[in-house]
């Protein structure tokens, strides 16, 4: 039976205490957590990293966390990095009915007033992981004969099933979230492999070649070398 | 007519003035809040990593009573700033665990001046509905007024009477006989801890004593 994915959880909070001890306590409960101080990193981190949730506090250095909610909620999920579903739980010190609604108006899944139970805060996250699981399940990606199952890391070509490593899995996620668009080799290394400069391309260039000899039983070719710039999934759909 | 007037402007340059210093306390009150949320939070944060730890988990759940307590003045103070009622978060609370952990935290301040905190149990395993922070408010007032302004060691009788929880919080102070300083300073704790458990069907009540104080909080059962 495949090990459940460990989640990636984001915290933007500028309080250095709140943010270490419940990224502290996440951690312990079994996420990966990435935390960013304001706004502007944590829109950065959201493209970057791409995590399972946002837990994103209201009152940010270098702006309101609302901004941060529009951002994500007006992308359209394709020229940009951004996710407009990402599951993103509101904390806030404001606990007054117009204040909770403003936020739910603006995109906030969840709304949670500090002080706040660190286990009722936990089950919130499950639970809205649990939500977007459910969505994700109707998000096969067909391209060609070659079938991504996103929930359950399952790629199929011609019905073969095809065993891929993490790294080539995700490799291959992002390639197909826009198959035949040239992905940088920047833009990769940082969106699979989270370098958020350019690093050695060396391990980049490895998995891709193992990814396209995986796939190599299709009269169509997936992984193309884009010599100079990076690679693409398929010329055509 | 136009001293009618005059006196109009001056009353109502005096409530805009009113109006100005009102708000900016408002202000001031709101800033204390904020500033009182954030260091709650981690605190409470921080309890919540240091109860995973088995040999820390007693001290994080004596220290967590006590946080509940500033937690309840903090709801208090954003309620008293909007001018609305604070929010209630009721839930079912095993209540000889929860006491227990307080009266240990208070326990470690009494042995200090040579005296002590302890709980009589014997209600057995009952739980009650309430917000577990206006509890700690409650039971956080009635101890610190046992030591405060009582004497001699402080007991916590825990027993049911009649479907409720009782909770005699007794000391062997002077009582509330004097009438001066001291019964008023108690008074003020009596009152808050009185509203802290209104919420959940409770009471508090001074006990006849010849000797010494007592005070009881009662609270229905939680039996679902």
């Amino acid at each position: 039976m495949e090990a459940e994915r460990q989640r990636s959880l984001l915290i933007v909070e500028d309080d250095e205490a709140t943010s270490a001890f419940l990224a502290d306590n996440l951690t312990a409960d079994g996420f990966r957590v990435a935390t960013a101080a304001t706004a502007s990193e944590g829109l950065r981190a959201i493209e970057v990293r791409r995590p399972d949730l946002v837990v994103l506090d209201l009152v940010l250095g270098d702006g309101n966390g609302l901004l941060v909610l529009d951002r994500v909620r007006s992308a359209d999920g394709l020229a940009s990095r951004l996710d407009p579903d990402l599951p993103m739980i509101v904390l806030s010190g404001r606990s007054g009915e117009a204040d909770r609604i403003r936020g739910f108006s603006r995109g906030a899944d969840d709304y949670v007033v500090k002080p706040f139970s660190y286990s009722e805060l936990l089950a919130r996250v499950h639970s809205l992981i649990r939500r977007a699981d459910g969505r994700q399940t109707r998000g096969v990606m067909r391209i060609g004969e070659l079938t991504i199952d996103p929930q359950t890391r399952a790629v199929r070509l011609a019905g073969r099933p095809v065993h891929l490593s993490a790294k080539e899995f995700a490799l291959l996620q992002a390639l197909a979230a826009e198959p035949r668009r040239v992905c940088g080799k920047t833009e990769l290394l940082r969106d699979v492999w989270g370098y958020i400069s350019i690093g050695n391309t060396r391990t980049l260039d490895a998995h891709a070649c193992r990814l396209r000899k995986k796939l190599a039983g299709s009269p169509r070719p997936f992984v193309l070398n884009v010599r100079g710039v990076g690679y693409r999934l398929t010329e055509e759909l | 007519m136009i001293a009618v007037a005059g006196a109009g402007w001056a009353v109502a340059a005096a409530l805009g003035l009113v109006a100005l210093g009102l708000g900016s306390r408002l202000e001031l009150v709101a800033r204390a809040e904020h500033e009182l949320r954030g260091p709650i939070t981690a605190l409470s944060l921080a309890l919540e990593g240091l109860k995973r730890d088995p040999t820390r988990r007693e001290l994080a759940e004596a220290l967590e009573t006590q946080l509940d307590r500033a937690q309840a003045g903090l709801v208090d103070l954003g309620a008293a700033r909007s001018g609305r009622r604070a929010t209630e978060r009721p839930a079912r609370l095993p209540l000889e665990r929860y006491l227990r952990h307080a009266a240990a935290g208070w326990d470690a301040v009494a042995r200090r001046e040579g005296r002590s905190v302890s709980v009589a149990w014997s209600a057995g395993p009952i739980a009650v509905c309430a917000d577990r922070r206006r509890i700690g408010q409650a039971i956080g007032n009635l101890v610190a007024n046992a030591l405060e302004h009582g004497g001699g060691d402080v007991t916590l009788h825990g027993h049911r009477l009649a479907g409720r929880l009782r909770l005699d919080v007794e000391d062997a102070g002077s009582g509330f006989r004097d009438g001066g300083e001291r019964s008023r300073d108690r008074g003020r704790g009596l009152a808050i801890a009185a509203r802290a458990v209104e919420a959940a069907g409770g009471s508090v009540t001074v006990l006849p004593r010849a000797n010494g104080a007592a005070v009881a909080l009662e609270l229905p059962l939680d039996e679902s």
